[in-house]
């Protein structure tokens, strides 16, 4: 038997887990005491968590083939928690580096930690690599979770800059017009969280094919409605109504980042509800 | 009559239809998530209760995805889009193909990105110079003039225009694919032990028999365990007979199906069917001797005088240490004593003895079913194509976006100045940003 924590995989990835804490307090400090410095500083200590998380991840790939077990590090909810915080980090520092939004660094931070933490200290979360059952074992569905995870990071981003656009435009409806200097304007916030959610979008819809494909080869039948899969297509569909409203209607602003918001809470659901709400429910099926 | 016909259609050419049509489907489709599906009765009836289980009965809950009223609102909803599609794709065509290349004054003038930018010099040398500029910073423009004046008119990001009418055609092609599927198409199961076949199978939901164009034939199936005792790979091997023709043989695996006249197999599960076999090592006695024996579950193997064993009961894997077997020792017909044997770990039971004998359990034949499942979907590759089609046009809709501007020059002695003004579809923002750029350049390019 394995003895949790004394691999190279778990060790570097509760490391992980702390530096992005650390990240998180510089950009924390970052927005109270407004110094550009600290910001840097977070963004400079998230890259380095988030390059252990790499390595954590990449160690981990490496112990499954010494363990025979031999798989993408995607497969469990340990996995699959830690894989998602580095989608978001992933995508959030490539979005930063396009346009500087240091300030998105406090909620990506925090989210990556949160996830990060709870694989690892909840009860319920085992950390050991496990073997693959034979339908795991395809690539369509490795390609399939990678693209719903940069879905699920696209849109997690996109609540934060709806967050942000909600904050910003409710200080400049209390101060007669005053701008939040410390955020970016509530234009480029809206525009961000639309074109987060179009890329998002996309590699749902990505997602969702390549898990309709997975199943084909698997059993036969690209669609069963299961929870998961109705759920991942109600939650394209949610995204479908914003987009159409903001096309067709003009819908922006506020409206917009309020539905963005909601909009992350069926990502939420998708991805974590229909595992942890929705088993409760069926257990009796399986009694 | 027309007036009806024309009302439906305007129902359904609605935006707002679709909208609420899809908000409609998303809060039905929630139901069925949450109310697991397909069920047998008895099971739902003790969980909700004769009443509600009457109520939710009647409204096809317990297999709504596939109830009338659910596929009603889908219907409507390919309804919608088609209707959609069909009513703007002229317009979008024509605006292809005869793009407005003026615009009256007032228009621009209403646009939010506009600019007022004062010249020099004759209007044809501006035109010249505004065509070589634009040209290098932007695009080329289109020259056109009108008694008012001259017009130059540039475009970009127009084949994003065509994306969301991509994207819902290819709603329609995976609605079509769907459609064949379910008129054309069955999906079934076939269990199946080694050695047997059939050419009967079961539909999954409505368990109805379809008898095959061929028979099917499990020559072997092998499955793999971990250590832990997690399946690690099952895999028949299946012949396909035409009568008593052989015309196809393959080893299929979970993921790795067989396609035989367009009827897939899938390697979907495997359960245990039957007796197993048990090979075990005998050593000991008067001369020392070991002896291989072969015993079936509850088969009485004779030891010496009146001892005999008998396998009483066999797990995969016992407790995560793998193929474990009960063994009952008997003397006479009384049940004496019972030991457990461990393959991996032959030693665990090495100091006992029966009877001066060492048992060794040394493997399992364990015989299991092949559980296969049958399917035939001619309208996959339709949906598989609409899938294709409906990501090329996401990606055509928003890797780019239409924008166009133009530029109007006045024909009047007393003006020395010109209007540009553009407009965009999408990304309004990007736009602003770019529009700005261009104003600079013109300015900073004109009035050299
Ligand atoms: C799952 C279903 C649907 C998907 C994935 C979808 C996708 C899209 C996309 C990506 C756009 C472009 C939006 C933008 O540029 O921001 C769009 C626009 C549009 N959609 Fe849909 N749509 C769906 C259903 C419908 C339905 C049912 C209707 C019928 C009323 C409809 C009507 C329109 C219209 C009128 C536009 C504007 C098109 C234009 O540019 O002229 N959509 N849709």
């Amino acid at each position: 038997m394995m003895h949790i924590g004394h691999q190279t995989n778990t060790l570097l990835l509760s490391i992980a887990t702390f530096v992005y804490v650390v990240a998180m307090f510089f950009y924390l400090f970052g927005l109270v005491f407004k110094k550009k410095y600290l910001d840097i500083a977070g963004f400079v200590v998230f890259v380095v968590g988030f390059l252990i998380e790499t390595a954590g991840l990449a160690a981990r790939w490496v112990e499954s083939y010494h363990l025979d077990y031999g798989h993408i590090p995607i497969t469990n909810l340990y996995e699959s928690l830690i894989f998602l915080s580095w989608t978001i980090a992933l995508t959030y520092i490539i979005v930063d580096l396009k346009y500087k939004i240091r300030k998105l660094g406090f909620p990506v931070s925090l989210t990556a930690f949160i996830f990060m933490a709870y694989a690892s200290f909840s009860p319920d979360v085992s950390s050991r690599i496990e073997p693959l059952v034979p339908a795991l074992k395809s690539n369509w569905l490795v390609f399939h979770v990678i693209t719903s995870f940069f879905g699920y990071a696209f849109f997690a981003l996109a609540f934060g800059a709806s967050v942000f656009y909600l904050i910003s435009d409710w200080y400049t409806r209390h101060t007669n017009g005053k701008v939040l200097a410390y955020l970016p304007s509530t234009k480029i916030l809206d525009d961000m969280s639309y074109k987060l959610i179009i890329i998002g979008e996309i590699l749902l819809a990505i997602g969702i094919i390549t898990g309709a494909a997975w199943a084909d080869y698997a059993w036969g039948r690209y669609w069963s409605w299961d929870p998961k899969e109705t759920w991942s297509l109600i939650t394209f569909l949610i995204y479908v109504v914003y987009l159409h409203l903001r096309y067709s209607w003009g819908w922006h602003g506020r409206a917009a980042a309020i539905f963005a918001i909601v909009g992350f809470g069926f990502v939420l659901f998708t991805y974590l509800g229909v595992n942890l709400v929705l088993s409760g429910l069926h257990s009796y099926g399986s009694a | 009559m027309d007036k009806i016909v024309d009302k439906i259609w305007r129902f359904f050419s609605s935006v707002k239809l679709a909208i609420v049509l899809i908000l409609i489907i998303i809060a039905t489709a929630i139901i069925g998530t949450v109310i697991q599906q397909g069920l047998p009765d008895e099971m739902y009836m003790k969980h909700y209760g004769m009443s509600v289980f009457h109520v939710l009965n009647a409204f096809d809950l317990f297999d709504m995805y596939h109830s009338w009223w659910f596929e009603l609102l889908l219907m409507m909803f390919i309804v919608n889009v088609i209707v959609c599609t069909w009513e703007r794709l002229p317009a979008i065509f024509k605006m292809f193909s005869n793009p407005k290349l003026k615009l009256p004054v007032e228009h621009l003038n209403a646009f939010k990105e506009k600019a007022t930018i004062p010249y020099n010099g004759s209007r044809q040398t501006l035109i010249k110079n505004l065509q070589q500029k634009l040209k290098e910073i932007y695009k080329s423009p289109i020259h056109d003039d009108s008694k008012e004046g001259d017009y130059l008119y540039l475009e970009k990001g127009r084949i994003a225009r065509f994306g969301p009418y991509v994207t819902h055609i290819s709603l329609i092609i995976i609605f079509v694919g769907v459609l064949i599927g379910s008129f054309f198409g069955f999906e079934s199961y076939l269990n199946l032990v080694p050695g047997e076949s059939s050419d009967v199978v079961r539909t999954l939901r409505t368990n109805e028999k379809i008898t095959l164009p061929f028979t099917i034939k499990c020559n072997h199936f092998n499955v793999e365990f971990y250590n832990s005792g997690i399946p690690k790979a099952y895999k028949s091997d299946l012949s396909i007979l035409s009568g008593n023709t052989l015309v196809a043989r393959k080893v299929i695996d979970v993921n790795k199906p067989l396609t035989y006249k367009g009827i897939t197999i899938y390697q979907a599960s495997y359960g245990q069917a039957g007796a197993s076999n048990f090979s075990l090592a005998l050593q000991g006695g008067d001369h020392n001797v070991e002896n291989d024996v072969s015993l079936n579950l509850h088969q009485l193997y004779h030891i010496a005088g009146d001892t005999s064993i008998e396998v009483l009961d066999y797990a995969q894997n016992y407790q995560g240490f793998g193929p474990t077997i009960l063994v009952g020792v008997y003397k006479g017909s009384k049940l004496m004593n019972t030991g457990i044997y461990l393959q991996k770990y032959p030693d665990f039971h090495g100091a006992e003895r029966v009877d001066g004998y060492t048992i060794k359990f040394l493997k399992a034949d364990e015989s299991f079913y092949t559980g296969l499942q049958v399917a035939k979907d001619p309208g996959a590759p339709y949906v598989a194509a609409g899938a294709i089609v409906l990501i090329v046009g996401l990606i055509m809709s928003f890797f780019s976006y239409r924008r166009r501007i133009w530029i109007f020059i006045p024909d009047s002695p007393s003006s020395q100045s010109f209007v540009i003004a553009g407009v965009a579809d999408r990304n309004k923002y990007s736009f602003e940003m770019e529009f700005e750029k261009i104003v600079q350049e013109i300015k900073k390019g004109v009035n050299v």
